[in-house]
């Protein structure tokens, strides 16, 4: 499997006051690194002010890294001056997690979804509309939706639209940001059994951004979990939730809610509250919180470690075999 | 005898909108046993908010009451005065909202706040409602109690807000507390926060809950019954162990079972279609254009609520016979 | 979808309908001004000068015979022209200053707003005092010096509904498919700032028409004898103490309507227009 994206040491930093002369870095992401391989859905694990929406909007350039690489089938795109991106835009496409707000109020859906085939003049006139009709009835819609505007279809019709706007160009990359989490539970299954369709059809490769820890389970073979911007596990799906190796991925999934009301499930609470991208420890960022947390995880900054063929994971102690999981230290 | 905090008998509440009166919620019955938790479950346009609001009495201009009773205690709220219904809300019945920070007056100080609602339903005031501020907030267990009451609701996270709403709302020992999506806004790591708080806080105090939330998780963790509802009615009511072990109704079996999990290779099963318009609600059950198990009858006829197990009531001609979906794949 | 609008609109405020009525009136009024006066406003008549309001002449005569009623009817033409063309241009140009500054922000942004402080620093009227003597008096210079004051309102407007748009979803999405910004700005952002755009210009078309009364009355707008409401006021002031009160009146009358006609139609506009319906 070829590498259709390659990520290396992103970073997105923003400089915010903080009153009179005082200036905070807020670093939202830290040193990414990771690669999307041809056909294949990463997920992207997170919670708030992990950073993964600014990751999504970074390499579609929405956003300016401030450091790092992005490349695209071999061409870097980071530093690519606006001319040259915007035809590469066709290749690249975004879904976003609101469909009422990404969709333009007084456009109808038809226009959305064909200004992008009339911009990359991928077609003109009565081929483009017709153009249009397939598209929409490949996401779930019929022609007569094409006319109508936002409002006046529901949040799963409204998505569909989106991601109709988004295969307009022929796109082999879309990053999908939380697409699913404004919806409802039966709208999501629709949704995302749709993707996984048109994945399949066309051969898409996706980027899965999602707080939802089962949602990226059952769509992404590969999973990326991000905390205060940083890396902190990698590895395949199945592997990944049946053995977390970093204590914030435990947390994680321990904090998931039973399926049942008679599910046991063995809690992990972590201390303190949820930290601010804005105050981060000097250390492993997860170290004010973790249970398992020594001296040198406050003071050390963690890289990521590979742990088996195709795992990685940025915690010494997980690494060096020294944690029990079921034995917090106090 | 199992005595009931909460009796809404036959509630009918409607909108009046531009394209003609919307009837919510058509004969709404639903009962609460003192001191346990009732959790309603439902998706966008099922009315749970509606019901939510109509047991307040929030319903304002162009939404009405038409019809119904709403026993608290034996008393009828619905035929209270309004200031009689002030002394109510608050004080003997509180409701938190989906979002945190949008319920606090951005302007006002944690410790305003608080007093305010003291002052006016137990005329404390002075150093008497400061220790009772300073308890309120330990008892939500939120930290540094004297560094948060000067704190504004911009200066603290989604959780803690949440948590200060929870005080706000126990401060005068309610009966009833009601959670409209109270976690739905919140990180999962913070959402198992509130939700212990909430557990611990009903057995502590005795609280009577109703929880209103489209999570079916959120249901498994934190209540012992279950209340479906669709197109403004209720469809299912039942224990929750019951519920999620054989659901009758087929809505609510299909909306456990398109819950995502691991599982890289079958498609979710789905309900087609889309949550119907209140509108031009369908002709006999408002299931039944989407229900794999529909029959003409269902069309034509209307089903009324029944008792198939103890406690275990559903609307339906053709239940479930079976558990439609296992939980042991999960 | 928008008629469907406006009549929900104008059953939940009926007193829009006696606005939108009055200002249909008007505007027939100034269309048709040379077919329903009954005499050429321009025509003097010393022999008839200043006769109270009766037959032949409905709203009486001033001290050089010409017929009121005619003369009101035509200022119909020139005093909604001043308006639309001071709040046209006042909307377009403020418009365009305002979404250019809100979208590129930095420098940019600063030095319009800057612009629009100034303007907005003096008070509104001395403002249009001091452009219409610059300009010198007529009806185009008119209509530049109140358009040019009433501008930053348009400005700030834009700028301001656009700073919150700039980072909404759509925005993104609009560049994310593959828009330059100029087309982001122009085709999807400007349409959504411009229903308060609107709102405003109702609103401001009365003042509009006061303000060039206004200006006019002070010998600064246009002048005597073109039948413009204000000119024709303050050919009548010094009839008044001699109890010719006509002469001032039924202009005065007219720019009243005129004003609460614009007024109650700005405010239905608000509510028709208003998101939170929806």
């Amino acid at each position: 499997m070829d590498a259709l994206l390659e990520v290396s040491g992103l970073s997105k930093h923003y400089i915010v006051s903080g009153g009179l002369l005082r200036r905070h870095i807020l670093r939202a992401v830290d040193g990414v690194s990771f690669t999307v391989s041809s056909g294949e859905t990463l997920g992207v694990v997170g919670e708030s002010g992990s950073g993964k929406s600014t990751l999504g909007r970074c390499l579609l350039r929405l956003e300016e890294p401030s450091e790092g690489v992005v490349k695209y089938r071999g061409i870097d795109i980071t530093g690519l001056p606006d001319s040259s991106l915007r035809p590469l835009r066709r290749h690249l496409q975004m879904v976003f997690q609101d469909p009422a707000d990404s969709l333009n109020p007084r456009m109808t859906v038809g226009t959305a979804v064909l200004e992008p085939i009339l911009l990359h003049g991928l077609a003109r006139g009565v081929a483009a509309r017709r153009r249009v009709i397939e598209l929409f009835e490949l996401v779930g819609l019929s022609e007569e939706h094409v006319a109508r505007y936002p409002h006046q279809l529901s949040g799963g019709q409204q998505q569909r639209v989106a991601i109709a706007r988004a295969l307009a160009s022929n796109p082999q990359f879309v990053v999908l940001d939380e697409p699913t989490s404004a919806l409802d539970v039966s709208v999501q299954a629709q949704l995302l059994n749709l993707l996984r369709a048109l994945q399949r059809r066309l051969g898409l490769s996706y980027l899965f951004i999602s707080h939802d820890l089962s949602v990226v389970s059952y769509m992404a073979r590969r999973v990326v979990v991000l905390y205060l911007g940083r890396v902190v596990e990698e590895g395949p799906t199945r592997a990944l939730f049946d053995d977390p190796k970093h204590p914030y991925t435990r947390t994680l999934l321990s904090a998931v809610p039973a399926n049942t009301p008679w599910e046991q499930r063995h809690r992990i609470i972590p201390r303190g509250e949820p930290a601010s991208p804005l105050a981060r420890p000097a250390g492993c960022p997860f170290s004010p919180r973790c249970p398992w947390a020594v001296q040198r995880c406050h003071e050390e900054p963690q890289a990521l470690q590979p742990v088996g063929p195709d795992r990685q994971v940025a915690c010494w102690r997980s690494i060096e075999g020294k944690i029990v999981w079921t034995r917090p230290e106090a | 005898m199992t005595e009931y905090l909460l009796q809404i008998e036959d509630l009918h509440t409607c909108f009046q909108t531009r394209n003609g009166i919307v009837h919510v919620l058509r004969g709404l019955s639903l009962n609460v046993p003192r001191g346990q938790v009732v959790g309603i479950v439902g998706e966008s346009g099922s009315g749970k908010t509606v019901t939510a609001l109509s047991i307040m009495r929030l319903i304002r201009p162009p939404g009405r009451i038409l019809s119904g009773r709403i026993l608290f205690q034996g008393t009828d709220l619905l035929r209270l005065s309004e200031q009689q219904m002030e002394r109510v809300r608050g004080r003997q019945i509180a409701m938190i909202f989906q979002q945190p920070r949008e319920s606090l007056n951005p302007v006002l100080t944690v410790e305003t706040q608080i007093r305010l609602v003291l002052r006016q339903h137990l005329g404390l005031d002075g150093h008497a409602a400061l220790t009772r501020a300073r308890h309120l907030l330990r008892q939500v267990e939120l930290p540094d109690v004297d560094r948060l009451l000067r704190a504004y609701p911009h200066e603290l996270s989604g959780g803690m807000c949440q948590r200060v709403m929870i005080a706000l709302c126990l401060a005068c020992s309610p009966k009833l507390l009601i959670a409209d999506e109270a976690t739905t806004a919140l990180d999962v790591t913070v959402q198992l926060q509130i939700l212990r708080l909430l557990r611990q806080l009903r057995e502590e105090l005795g609280l009577t809950l109703v929880v209103i939330t489209h999570n079916l998780g959120v249901v498994a963790e934190l209540c012992q019954w279950v209340a479906v509802m669709y197109a403004g009615e209720l469809v299912e009511f039942a224990p929750a162990e019951q519920f999620f072990r054989a659901p009758f109704h087929p809505y609510a079996a299909r909306l456990l079972a398109c819950r995502p999990a691991i599982s890289l290779e079958d498609d979710l099963p789905v309900i087609p279609g889309v949550v119907p318009d209140l509108l031009t609600r369908p002709s006999g059950c408002p299931f039944h254009p989407r229900c794999h198990r529909a029959r003409p009858r269902c069309r034509l006829e209307h089903p009324s609520l029944e008792e198939r197990l103890p406690g275990h009531e559903v609307r339906c001609f053709f239940p479930e016979e079976v558990p439609a979906w296992t939980p042991s794949l999960r | 979808m928008r008629l469907a609008d406006l009549g929900y609109g104008l059953r939940r405020n009926p007193i829009t309908i006696v606005g939108l009525v009055l200002l249909a009136g008007l505007m027939l009024v100034a269309l048709l001004a040379p077919l329903l006066a009954p005499q050429d406003p321009y025509a003097t008549n010393p022999a008839r000068s200043l006769r109270p309001p009766g037959p032949g002449h409905l709203f009486g005569t001033d001290t050089f015979g010409h017929d009121i009623f005619s003369r009101v009817l035509h200022g119909a033409r020139i005093d909604l022209m001043v308006a639309a063309g001071a709040v046209g241009l006042a909307m377009v140009l403020g418009g365009f200053l305002g979404a250019v500054a809100g979208y590129a922000s930095g420098w940019l942004d600063d030095g319009i707003m800057r612009l629009m402080d100034m303007l907005q620093a003096f008070p509104n009227f001395i403002l249009a005092l001091g452009i219409a003597a610059a300009l010198g008096p007529s009806l185009p210079n008119l209509i530049i010096a109140i358009g040019l004051t009433n501008l930053p309102i348009y400005a700030r407007l834009v700028r301001s509904r656009l700073l919150s748009l700039r980072v909404s979803g759509f925005a993104l999405a609009a560049a994310s498919v593959g828009n330059p910004p100029w087309r982001v700005l122009f085709v999807h952002l400007l349409p959504n700032c411009l229903a308060p755009v609107f709102v405003q210009a109702t609103l401001q078309s009365g003042w509009a028409i006061l303000q060039a009364a206004g200006l006019s009355f002070i010998g600064l707008g246009v002048r005597v004898p073109t039948p413009e409401w204000g000119v024709m006021i303050s050919m009548g002031v010094p009839q008044l103490t001699s109890g010719h009160w006509w002469v001032s009146f039924f202009p005065g009358l007219a720019i009243m309507v005129a004003v609460i006609a614009f007024n109650l139609v700005g405010d239905g506009l608000q509510d028709v227009l208003d998101p939170r319906r929806r």
